[in-house]
């Protein structure tokens, strides 16, 4: 997955930047913080708080592939930031100590985990206290049809089952109850949603395919 | 198309995967503007402290 995500970085980056965007203003990173983000990818969004948290700051950028977590250190190396660590973390056992970081970042990642309960928990462990997680998924299928049409030309021809309620997936958490629900449990609080609107263009459906 | 669904795609037979595609055409023509494809989505932010 990781080759196809790097060729697409470009492309995504532009798409997706009104969440990079809002996900930056609602962490609201000051100069000197630690930043910790989850399931970065190719790690765009950290960078964005990279930037603002300077030199005396840091970036925690982290994903659970090694691949992916090679494809931001080679981005990064490219856009000459000198205040990241790359790791490889699963969210749902972060190897960091409690109270460490003053913001989260997770673009389109805890919906994928397979226990975003945990996860989440594990993100509150790490905040410091009134530190914020700022994080994104998917909203209903019927908003995203980028994804619900393929998906369910793909479960209509028989080639992938439906996917399981709560199941790890694009659109697991796309109820902004549950997410709210799982957040609070996690012990956050002041928890607000807000819908992103973005455009996903792509030349083809060979460019489609291949994204 | 998202990993998941591009890797089932890309292991199908050569011939479902031209079926898929060839549905994939006609269920996107109503987002063909300007030449290209211009899908709209919907991401949830959520904040908390």
């Amino acid at each position: 997955m990781a080759p196809g995500w790097e060729r697409w970085r470009a492309q995504l980056e532009e798409a997706l930047s009104p969440v990079c965007e809002w996900l930056i203003g609602e962490i609201a990173p000051r100069p000197g913080d630690t930043v910790l983000e989850l399931s970065a990818g190719p790690g765009d969004t950290g960078f964005a708080a990279a930037a603002i948290v300077g030199e005396r700051g840091r970036l925690i950028s982290t994903d659970f592939s090694p691949d992916m977590v090679e494809v931001a250190r080679r981005r990064g190396a490219e856009l000459g930031l000198q205040n990241v660590d790359y790791r490889v973390i699963d969210a749902e056992r972060i190897e960091l100590d409690a109270d460490s970081v003053d913001g989260v970042l997770c673009q389109s990642g805890y919906m994928l985990m397979a226990d975003p309960a945990t996860a989440l928990s594990e993100t509150r462990r790490v905040l410091r206290p009134g530190g914020r997680v700022a994080f994104s998924v998917w909203g209903a299928p019927e908003r995203n049809p980028w994804a619900s049409i393929a998906g369910r030309i793909i479960v209509d021809r028989g080639q992938m089952p439906p996917p399981e309620p709560g199941a790890p997936g694009v659109f697991s958490m796309a109820s902004e109850e549950r997410t709210r629900a799982l957040s609070e449990a996690a012990g956050f609080s002041a928890v607000r949603t807000q819908e992103i609107p973005v455009l996903l263009a792509f030349r083809d459906l060979d460019e489609y395919e291949s994204g | 198309m998202g990993g998941q669904l591009a890797m089932v795609v890309r292991g199908l037979p050569e011939e479902e995967r031209q079926a898929v595609m060839s549905q994939l055409k006609e269920a996107f023509a109503p987002f063909v503007a300007d030449g290209r494809y211009e899908l709209p989505g919907v991401a949830l932010g959520t904040v908390g402290r």
